[in-house]
C-alpha cells in the first residue's frame, strides 16, 4: 500500500512537468530589424530589383492582448507600401512561419509586394510575440490576438473588409484560417494558405499511425481542416508535393477539401518543399497566381 | 575540442529548427503509444513470485548525425498468480511526463512445455490491454495487445533465449476528419536474451517494428532494413523477489 501510494504521488509529479507545445514555436530575439541587410538565413533570395524604397516601409508597434492577459503585449509590425492609400488599396495581412523573426521572411513580404508590380497591394506582417522585437512568449491565443491586433491597425487606417486578403503560411495559416472563420476585427474578403496544416490531431496521427487524440501530447488546438468549413470567400492553396514537414497528402489536402465555398484554386507544385515552394514554382508565376486570384475572384 | 561537439550540436539544432523539433519531440511521445515498449515478461513466473523491472530504449532514430534508440522507460510489476499464469503492471513513466497516463495490464500463460532442454521451446502467451488517458481533455483510449513468446534455456541454466511477435489492434475505423484508418494491425517480431542471476535479470531485445508499414512519410528518420519498419533496442533490468 504504501509502494502503491508512493508510485501514485511520483505520477502526479511527473505527469505534470513537460509541456510539448512551446516547441512549435522556434522564435529569434533581435535587436534591430535589418531586412535587406540581414544576413541570417532566409528562405527565398531576391536580386535587387525586388528592393523597396525606405519611403514605403513603415516599421511601428502595436498593443496585443489575448483573453487570458491583464496588460497588452508590445508586438512589432513592418508595412510595405503607403500608409496614405491604405483607404483605398487592397491589403495583404502576411502571416509567416514558425521559425526566428521578420527579417528572415522579409524577402518573402518583398515578393508578395511585388504582386501585379511593384507596391500595387500594400502588405502588412508582424513578429508574433515572443518573435523578433516583439515582447511575450508565443503561444496559440497569442497567435490569434497578435494577428488581430494588426488588422485593427489596418482598419483604424482606412482599410475595409472587401480589400483585405490575408496569407497564412506553415505555422501562420492557423492564424489566418481562425481569424477567417471567425472574424474578429476586420473578416478578410479572401485567404490564401501556403503549405497549411490541417490540424493538432493530424500531426499527432502521423507521428502515430494509431488513431490517437490530439490531447495525449499536446494542448494545441489548431484545426484548420475544421475552420474552414466557416469560410465563404474565396481560397486560394499552395503546397509543394515534396513537402516533408506537413504533407500534402495528410494536410494540404485535408485542408482543401473541406472548403465548402465555390471559388476555390489550387496549385500542387511539383518538387516544391516546405521552404522553397515560391522559388521552385519561379517568382513570376507565383505572383501571377496571387494576382489572378486577387483580381479575378 | 568541447566548443568543437557545442558548435556541432547548435548547428545541428539549426538544421533541425523550424517544425523538425516539435515532430522529434511528437514522434518520441507519440511511439511509445504505439507498441513500442520491449516484451514485459516472457517465461512465467512461479507461484507467488514477485518481480520489479525498468525497461529504457526504443525505435532507433537518426538525430545530430548518430543513430540512437529513443530513450523511452517504463516500470513493470509482476507476480506470479499460478506456475501457469502470471499477472502485470506496467506504467510508461516517458509519456507520463508529457502527462499522459499509458497504463497495460497484461497476463502471461503458458502454453506448452517441452518438459526437457532441448530444440523444442517453451510457448507462452501474453494478453495486454493497453489504456490511456489524458490530464488535458480526459480523453481515454484502449488498445489490445497480443504476444506470443518462444523460449529456449541453454541446459540447466536459467538464462534463456527468446523469439516472438507481438501485436497491437486498432478498432477504430477513422482517424481526425473522417479520413479512413488504413491499419488495423501493428505486428511487431522481436528476439532477446534474458542472463538470469539469483536476485537480478538483465535482457537485451530487438524488436522490429511495424516491417510492412512505410517509414518514408516522417519527418523523423528511422533506421531500418529498408524503406518499411523500425529498429528497436531495449534493455530491462528486473529485480525478483
Amino acid at each position: 500500500m504504501k509502494h502503491l501510494l508512493i508510485v501514485l504521488l511520483l505520477s502526479v509529479f511527473f505527469s505534470s512537468c513537460l509541456d510539448l507545445d512551446d516547441n512549435l514555436y522556434s522564435p529569434t530575439k533581435l535587436t534591430s530589424y535589418e531586412r535587406d541587410n540581414y544576413d541570417g538565413e532566409t528562405e527565398i533570395v531576391l536580386d535587387d530589383t525586388y528592393i523597396i524604397p525606405d519611403s514605403l516601409i513603415y516599421e511601428f508597434t502595436l498593443n496585443s492582448k489575448d483573453s487570458t492577459e491583464s496588460s497588452s503585449t508590445k508586438i512589432f509590425a513592418t508595412y510595405i507600401g503607403s500608409l496614405s492609400r491604405i483607404d483605398r488599396d487592397t491589403v495583404i495581412m502576411y502571416c509567416h512561419g514558425n521559425s526566428d523573426h521578420m527579417d528572415k521572411y522579409w524577402p518573402r513580404a518583398k515578393l508578395l509586394a511585388h504582386t501585379g508590380s511593384k507596391n500595387r497591394f500594400g502588405v502588412l506582417m508582424i513578429d508574433y510575440r515572443g518573435y523578433g522585437l516583439s515582447e511575450g512568449k508565443p503561444s496559440e491565443i497569442g497567435l490569434y490576438a497578435d494577428v488581430d491586433a494588426a488588422l485593427q491597425w489596418l482598419e483604424d487606417n482606412g482599410l475595409t473588409d472587401n480589400r483585405l486578403v490575408i496569407y497564412g503560411y506553415s505555422m501562420g495559416s492557423a492564424p489566418a484560417t481562425e481569424l477567417t472563420a471567425n472574424a474578429r476585427s476586420m473578416k478578410p474578403s479572401k485567404l490564401i494558405l501556403e503549405a497549411p496544416f490541417a490540424s493538432a490531431e493530424v500531426m499527432v496521427q502521423d507521428a502515430a499511425e494509431l488513431s490517437v487524440p490530439a490531447s495525449f501530447v499536446t494542448n494545441l488546438e489548431i484545426d484548420n481542416a475544421e475552420e474552414i468549413k466557416k469560410v465563404r470567400g474565396p481560397f486560394l492553396w499552395f503546397h509543394g508535393k515534396a513537402d516533408d514537414f506537413l504533407y500534402i497528402e495528410t494536410h494540404g489536402e485535408i485542408v482543401y477539401k473541406n472548403y465548402l465555398a465555390p471559388d476555390s484554386v489550387a496549385y500542387r507544385v511539383e518538387n516544391a518543399n516546405h521552404t522553397d515552394l515560391p522559388s521552385v514554382m519561379g517568382f513570376d508565376e507565383y505572383n501571377a497566381a496571387i494576382l489572378d486570384f486577387l483580381t479575378n475572384y | 575540442m568541447i566548443q568543437c561537439i557545442f558548435n556541432n550540436v547548435k548547428n545541428s539544432l539549426k538544421i533541425l529548427n523550424n517544425m523538425k523539433i516539435f515532430y522529434l519531440l511528437l514522434t518520441v511521445i507519440i511511439v511509445t503509444l504505439s507498441s513500442c515498449a520491449p516484451t514485459r515478461i516472457v517465461k512465467p513466473l512461479k507461484k507467488g513470485e514477485k518481480t520489479a523491472s525498468f525497461h529504457f530504449g526504443g525505435p532507433i532514430i537518426r538525430y545530430s548525425n548518430f543513430n540512437i534508440p529513443v530513450p523511452f522507460t517504463s516500470l513493470t510489476y509482476a507476480y506470479g498468480f499460478t506456475n501457469e499464469l502470471t499477472l502485470f503492471n506496467s506504467l510508461h513513466t516517458t509519456t507520463l511526463l508529457y502527462k499522459t497516463v499509458h497504463t497495460e495490464f497484461g497476463t502471461l500463460i503458458n502454453i506448452y512445455d517441452p518438459k526437457c532442454y532441448g530444440y523444442r521451446p517453451w510457448i507462452t502467451i501474453s494478453h495486454v490491454a493497453n489504456i490511456l488517458f489524458d490530464t488535458r481533455k480526459y480523453n481515454v483510449k484502449y488498445w489490445p495487445q497480443l504476444d506470443i513468446n518462444a523460449y529456449w534455456h541453454y541446459k540447466q541454466k536459467d538464462n534463456y533465449f527468446y523469439l516472438g511477435l507481438s501485436n497491437w489492434f486498432e478498432f477504430a475505423s477513422h482517424k481526425a476528419h473522417e479520413e479512413r484508418q488504413t491499419d488495423h494491425y501493428f505486428l511487431s517480431p522481436y528476439a532477446g536474451h534474458t542472463f538470469s542471476g539469483k536476485k537480478m535479470e538483465y535482457t537485451l531485445e530487438f524488436k522490429y517494428l511495424t516491417p510492412y508499414i512505410s517509414n518514408q512519410l516522417s519527418v523523423v528518420e528511422k533506421n531500418s532494413f529498408g524503406k518499411k519498419g523500425v529498429n528497436g533496442i531495449y534493455i530491462n533490468i528486473t529485480r525478483k523477489f
